[in-house]
C-alpha cells in the first residue's frame, strides 16, 4: 500500500486512526503493529512471512547477544543478525544483478548460463533491513538496551508510517517513543498538515513533472520495458534536443526531491499524529553550496547510517594515510549509489557522487567558497543535476548519449505554451527549492514546520489542509495511480 | 483559557475525523446528491478476493482501480480538480487522443489536427500514394455499386459531410506536433471530391457548402465545445440534402420548412466534447441559433425510403426534422454496424443487406471528411458481394485486410473484461491511453498471428475472399441449417443439451463447430479459390 493511493487515504488512515485513537493508550502499540502488518501485507504478501520470521530471529539473538558475557559468542550472534537483514537485502535485491552479472562474465567464455529464476523485489526490504542493523549494532555497542516484548520489536521494524521508504529511524532514536509517547491534539492535527504538506508535493508536483519526464525518458524501471521500447527510448534520447533534454532532466531533479521529500513528510506527520518524533530527512538539499553539504542536507538518515555503519567501521577519516581517507568517502558513496538500485548506473551515480565528495575536501569547496554562496549553489545544482543523468536512465550508454545531447547545443526555441502546466509545476518546485536561501524563507520554514500552532494558525492550517487532501485526491483520481519512485530502492 | 485552548483543538480534530470519513459515509449512503461523471469508459468490475489474486497483488491492483471509480465525492474531486487544470492551463486529464483543446476554449474531434495537415491517413495507410490508391478503389467501387443499384431504382450517393477542423481552422491549436510539419500529404475530403467529381460518383459536397457561406451565414455552423455541427447548421444542411434527393431522384418531396431562428442559451447545444472534461461549470460559449423544423405537408409529394450509413452527424439532422413526414422509413446503419430507426434488426450482419438495398429509393453514405478514411467501414464491399457483383476493383489490398482484422482484434480485447484489465496495467505501465494499448495489443495479435502463419492471407484471385474467421463462421451457420434440417441429428442434439443444462441452439451451434473443426483437422475444408486448408490455430487466438 502506498500513501497516495485511495485505498489509503480513503479507507485505511481514516479507519486505522478512529480506531487508535478509540483505543486505550495499553493497546495502541498492538494495533499499530497489526495495522503495519496488514499495511505490508496488502503490498508484498509473498514476502511478509520472510519479513516475520526474520524479525522473530532477529529480536531472540539480539537478545541471546545482549545476555551473553562472552566476547566472541556475542561477536558472532552479532555477525549471524547482520547477515540475517543484509543476507535478505543482498539476496531480493541484487540477487538478480549479480546473477545476470556472474551470467554475462560466463557468456564470454561461452560458458553454460546459471539457472536462476528472476525474483521479484519486495517494497521497503532496503529500508527495514537497515532498521534492523541499526538495532542490532546499537544493542551490540551498548547504546541501548534490546526491547523487552517482540512486539515492540516488531513495531519498531515493520511501523508503517516509516516501514516503506523511510525514514530509516535508529532504533536508539526511538525505543523510547514505542515504549511511552503522548499524542496531544494539536500533535495529531500538525501531523495531519504535514501529511498533506507531503501529499501536496508528491501529487501535485512531483507526478506533474515526473509524468513529463517519463515521456521523454520512458519509465523509470527500465526492466519492464520490452526491447522494442527500449529502441523507442534510445531513439528518443539519441534525437532529443538540447533544449528538451535540459527541460527533462531538471524536471527530474525536481521530481526526485518533491516525490522523496513528500514521502518523508507524509512518514512524519502520520508518525506525529501518532505521537512519534521521526527524525527529518530533508533539508532544502538544493540550497548546498557544496557536493558534501548536500549529502547532509539530502536523505539525512540514510546519510546519517552510512556516516555510523559503514564509514566510521571503515576507520572513517581517522586512518593512517589520506588516499585511505578519500578511498573511505568514495567507498561509502559508492556503496550508497548502489543501494539506490541494483544496476550498473546506480555504480557510476555513486562512484560520481563519492569523486565529487573527494574533490570538495581537496579543492571545489574552497573554489565554492570563492564563487560566493549564490553562484556556489548553483555551481552545487547544476552537478547534481549532471549526476542524476546517471540516477535516471538505467542504462550507462543512455546516459551517456543524454548527457551529449545535453551539450550538443543545438538548441530549440522554448515555448512555455507548450506545457504550461509542466513550466509552472516545475517553477513553483524551483521556488520552494530555493526558499531558504532567504531569511524570510527559513522563517517561514521554521514557523510551518517546527513551530506549535496557535490557535488561528491552526483554523487556517486546517481549512487550507482540507482543501488540499481534496485537491490532491481530485489529482491523483484525474490523473491515474501514481507509484513512487523510491519504492525500488 | 487553557480549558479553551483544549476545546478548540478538540473541536478541530474531530472535525478531521468526520472529514476523513466523509468519502466512506457518502460511498455506503449516496447523502450528498452528485452528478455522475460523463464520457463513456470501462469500468472495472468489483474483484473476487481469492488467495491466488491476492498472492500475486492482482486483487490490490483491481480493488484499487475499482475503488478509484467508485469512492464517495469521486466526482466531486475529480471535477474540481479538472475545473482548475482547465481555469489555470487550458487543459484537463483528457489525453489530447480523443480532444483536441483549441484557442478560446474551443475544441476539437480527435485526428482534426492531423487531418487538417492531411496527416490523418498515416493511421490507415502506409503512406499517401497507398491511401490514394485504397480511397481510389473505393471510388470505384462506389460508382460500380451506384451503377448497379441505379439498375434496381436505387439512387447511392455521398454526403460529404463538413468537419469542423476545415471550416473553423483559425480555433485550432498553433502547439501542433512536428508530425503534422512539412508538405500536406493527402486529405480524404479532397480526394473524393475530386475522384467522385472525375468518375461520376453521385456526391452532395456539403463541406465546400458550407465553407462557401461561413463568412456569410450570421449563425455558428459548428458550436465551440461539440464536435458535431450547431443544430441550426444541421437544419439547413438537411434542407439541401432534400433538394438534393429530389434532383438526383427526379420526384417531388416533401419541403423542409425552417421555423424563425431564435437566440438562445438555454437549450443544449451539442457540447459532447466538453462533457468529456468533467468540469464543475461549463466553458463561457455564446447564445446559439435554434430554430424548428417542419415541412410542407405536400400530399402529393412522395415520401422515399432511404438507408443512412454514416457517423454520428446524422443524429442531429435526424433529430431536427420530422423525418416520418419526410420518409417512409429512414433505417440508420450507424457506422455500417448497429441499425437504428428500424425495429427489425439490431445490427447490420442481421437484415438481407440485397433486399434491403434494393428495396430503397436512396442509400446515402454520410461520413464527416474525418471519418472518410474508414471506407464506409466495408459496406461497398459487402454491398457488391451481397448483390453478387465480381468487385472488380479487386479489392482488399493488404492494408484492408490487416486493418480489418486490427479491427476486428480491437473488438474482441474490448469485450473481454480480462484482456482489457491487462491493457490498462500495460496503458499505465507504458503511459499510453488506453485506446492506444488496445490497438497496439490487437496489431501485435495480428502481426504474430501473421508471421506464425496461424491468419491466412486471404486469396488474392478471389474477388470474393473473406478472413479465416469469416469463413468459419459460414461454415457453422451451414451446418447449423444442414443439421437442424436432420431429425435424427436434432434429436441427439436435444439429448445432449438436456444433459449439459444447454439450450438446443447452444447445443446445436456447439456441435456445428465441432464438425468445422473436424472437417479442418481432417483436411476436408479447403478454404474457397485455394487448395490449403485453414490451421485449427484461427480460432485459438487471443491475447497470450
Amino acid at each position: 500500500m502506498v500513501f497516495s493511493s485511495n485505498i489509503f487515504l480513503l479507507y485505511f488512515m481514516p479507519v486505522f486512526f478512529l480506531v487508535y485513537f478509540i483505543l486505550p493508550r495499553k493497546v495502541r502499540n498492538y494495533f499499530l503493529l497489526l495495522a503495519s502488518l496488514v499495511f505490508y501485507a496488502w503490498g508484498a504478501p509473498e514476502f511478509i512471512i520472510h519479513l516475520i520470521v526474520s524479525v522473530i530471529a532477529n529480536f531472540y539473538l539480539v537478545r541471546w547477544m545482549n545476555k551473553t558475557e562472552k566476547p566472541g559468542l556475542k561477536k558472532l550472534l552479532c555477525g549471524i543478525s547482520i547477515a540475517i537483514s543484509i543476507g535478505l537485502l543482498f539476496y531480493f535485491k541484487y540477487g538478480n544483478f549479480t546473477m545476470n552479472n556472474i551470467n554475462s562474465v560466463l557468456g564470454w567464455f561461452h560458458a553454460e548460463p546459471l539457472k536462476w529464476t528472476k525474483i521479484l523485489l519486495p517494497i521497503g526490504i532496503s529500508f527495514f533491513s537497515f532498521q534492523s542493523v541499526t538495532y542490532t549494532l546499537d544493542t551490540y555497542r551498548k547504546v541501548n538496551e534490546p526491547m523487552d516484548k517482540l512486539s515492540d520489536y516488531m513495531l519498531y521494524i515493520v511501523m508503517f508510517p516509516q516501514l516503506i521508504a523511510g525514514p530509516i529511524v535508529r532504533y536508539c532514536d526511538i525505543a523510547d517513543q514505542i515504549r511511552n509517547r503522548e499524542s496531544l491534539y494539536t500533535d495529531r492535527l500538525q501531523g495531519f498538515y504535514r501529511f498533506v504538506i507531503g501529499l501536496c508535493k508528491k501529487v501535485l508536483i512531483a507526478d506533474v513533472i515526473g509524468f513529463q519526464v517519463d515521456q521523454v525518458l520512458g519509465p523509470s524501471n527500465y526492466d519492464v520495458l520490452t526491447t522494442e521500447q527500449l529502441a523507442d527510448i534510445a531513439n528518443k534520447i539519441a534525437t532529443i534536443d538540447s533544449t528538451s533534454a535540459w527541460i527533462a532532466i531538471f524536471a527530474f531533479t525536481f521530481q526526485i526531491y518533491f516525490d522523496f521529500a513528500g514521502y518523508s513528510d507524509m512518514a512524519i506527520g502520520l508518525g506525529r499524529m501518532m505521537g512519534f518524533k521521526f527524525p527529518e530527512n530533508f533539508d532544502n538539499p538544493y540550497v548546498s553550496t557544496t557536493i558534501s553539504e548536500f549529502w547532509r542536507r539530502w536523505h539525512q538518515t540514510f546519510s546519517v547510517f552510512i556516516k555510523n555503519y559503514l564509514y566510521f567501521p571503515l576507520g572513517g577519516s581517522r586512518v593512517k594515510t589520506e588516499a585511505r581517507k578519500y578511498f573511505n568517502l568514495w567507498f561509502c558513496f559508492l556503496i550508497s549509489g548502489l543501494w539506490h538500485g541494483a544496476a550498473w548506473n546506480f555504480v557510476v551515480y555513486g562512484a560520481l557522487q563519492g569523486i565529487f565528495i573527494c574533490a570538495d575536501k581537496l579543492f571545489l569547496k574552497r573554489f565554492n567558497e570563492r564563487l560566493g554562496r549564490i553562484p556556489s549553489v548553483f555551481f552545487t545544482f547544476l552537478i547534481i543535476v549532471l549526476t542524476r543523468c546517471f540516477f535516471r536512465i538505467e542504462r550507462i550508454d543512455l546516459s551517456w548519449m543524454f548527457i551529449k545531447r545535453l551539450f550538443a547545443f543545438d538548441f530549440t526555441p522554448f515555448h512555455f505554451s507548450d506545457n504550461p502546466h509542466l513550466y509552472v509545476t516545475m517553477l513553483v518546485a524551483a521556488f520552494f527549492s530555493f526558499f531558504t536561501l532567504s531569511k524570510f524563507g527559513l522563517k517561514v520554514q521554521d514557523k510551518v514546520y517546527f513551530t506549535d500552532y496557535n490557535r488561528r494558525q491552526h483554523i487556517i492550517a486546517f481549512v487550507v489542509s482540507i482543501i488540499a487532501f481534496v485537491f490532491c485526491l481530485g489529482a491523483l483520481n484525474a490523473s491515474g495511480f501514481s507509484p513512487f519512485i523510491y519504492f525500488r530502492f | 483559557m487553557r480549558k479553551f485552548k483544549i476545546k478548540y483543538d478538540w473541536i478541530l480534530f474531530a472535525l478531521l475525523m468526520v472529514f476523513l470519513f466523509v468519502p466512506i459515509i457518502q460511498e455506503w449512503t449516496g447523502i450528498f446528491p452528485v452528478k455522475p461523471m460523463k464520457g463513456v469508459f470501462v469500468p472495472t468490475p468489483k474483484p473476487e478476493f481469492s488467495f491466488e489474486t491476492y498472492k500475486t497483488n492482482a486483487y490490490q491492483t483491481q480493488i484499487d482501480k475499482y475503488t478509484s471509480e467508485n469512492f464517495g465525492l469521486r466526482e466531486t474531486v475529480i471535477k474540481l480538480y479538472n475545473q482548475y487544470l482547465w481555469d489555470f492551463f487550458h487543459k484537463t486529464h483528457v489525453s489530447k487522443e480523443q480532444i483536441v483543446y483549441g484557442k478560446d476554449g474551443w475544441l476539437y474531434q480527435p485526428g482534426a489536427i492531423s487531418d487538417y495537415y492531411q496527416k490523418q491517413f498515416r493511421y490507415y495507410a502506409a503512406d499517401s500514394a497507398q491511401m490514394a490508391s485504397m480511397l481510389s478503389k473505393e471510388a470505384h467501387r462506389l460508382l460500380l455499386l451506384q451503377q448497379v443499384l441505379e439498375s434496381y431504382g436505387t439512387h447511392l450517393f455521398v454526403c460529404l459531410v463538413p468537419a469542423k477542423d476545415l471550416i473553423y481552422p483559425e480555433f485550432l491549436p498553433d502547439d501542433k506536433d512536428t508530425i503534422y510539419e512539412g508538405e500536406p500529404k493527402i486529405s480524404a475530403r479532397f480526394f473524393n471530391e475530386e475522384e467522385f467529381t472525375r468518375l461520376g460518383v453521385n456526391h452532395l459536397n456539403l463541406e465546400q457548402w458550407f465553407l462557401r457561406i461561413k463568412d456569410t451565414a450570421n449563425f455558428a455552423l459548428f458550436p465551440k465545445t461539440g464536435m458535431h455541427w450547431s443544430r441550426y447548421a444541421a437544419l439547413q444542411a438537411a434542407d439541401t440534402l432534400v433538394r438534393y434527393m429530389e434532383n438526383l431522384g427526379d420526384i417531388n418531396m416533401k419541403n423542409l420548412v425552417i421555423g424563425p431562428k431564435e437566440l438562445d442559451n438555454a437549450r443544449n447545444p451539442d457540447d459532447n466534447l466538453e462533457s468529456l472534461l468533467n468540469l464543475l461549470r461549463p466553458i463561457s460559449k455564446p447564445k446559439y441559433y435554434y430554430a424548428e423544423g417542419t415541412t410542407d405537408g405536400d400530399p402529393t409529394a412522395s415520401q422515399p425510403k432511404m438507408i443512412v450509413i454514416g457517423d454520428s452527424f446524422w443524429w442531429v439532422i435526424a433529430a431536427q426534422i420530422p423525418l416520418k413526414e419526410v420518409f417512409s422509413r429512414v433505417p440508420y446503419w450507424y457506422y455500417n454496424s448497429t441499425v437504428y430507426y428500424d425495429n427489425r434488426y439490431h445490427s447490420v450482419d442481421e437484415l438481407n443487406l440485397a433486399e434491403e438495398l434494393v428495396s430503397s429509393d436512396f442509400v446515402v453514405l454520410f461520413y464527416c471528411a474525418t471519418q472518410q478514411y474508414r471506407m464506409n467501414d466495408g459496406f461497398t464491399q459487402k454491398a457488391l458481394k451481397a448483390l453478387c457483383v465480381k468487385d472488380s476493383v479487386a479489392v482488399m489490398d493488404s492494408t484492408d485486410f490487416v486493418e480489418r482484422e486490427i479491427q476486428r482484434n480491437i473488438g474482441k480485447i474490448l469485450a473481454t473484461p480480462s484482456s482489457m484489465e491487462n491493457i490498462r496495467e500495460k496503458a499505465a505501465l507504458n503511459h499510453k491511453t488506453v485506446e492506444k494499448a488496445v490497438r497496439d495489443d490487437a496489431k501485435w495479435i495480428v502481426n504474430y498471428q501473421i508471421q506464425e502463419g496461424i491468419l491466412k492471407w486471404p486469396s488474392e484471385d478471389n474477388h470474393t475472399s473473406m478472413d479465416s474467421t469469416t469463413f468459419i463462421e459460414l461454415e457453422i451457420q451451414r451446418t447449423i441449417k444442414a443439421l437442424s434440417a436432420k431429425p435424427e441429428a436434432m434429436e441427439s442434439i436435444r439429448e445432449k443439451a438436456a444433459k449439459y443444462s444447454k439450450t438446443v441452439e447452444k447445443a446445436l451451434r456447439d456441435d456445428a463447430h465441432w464438425v468445422v473443426n473436424y472437417k479442418i483437422q481432417q483436411g476436408t475444408l479447403i478454404w474457397p479459390g485455394t487448395t490449403k486448408d485453414i490451421n485449427t490455430k484461427t480460432e485459438n487466438h487471443g491475447i497470450q
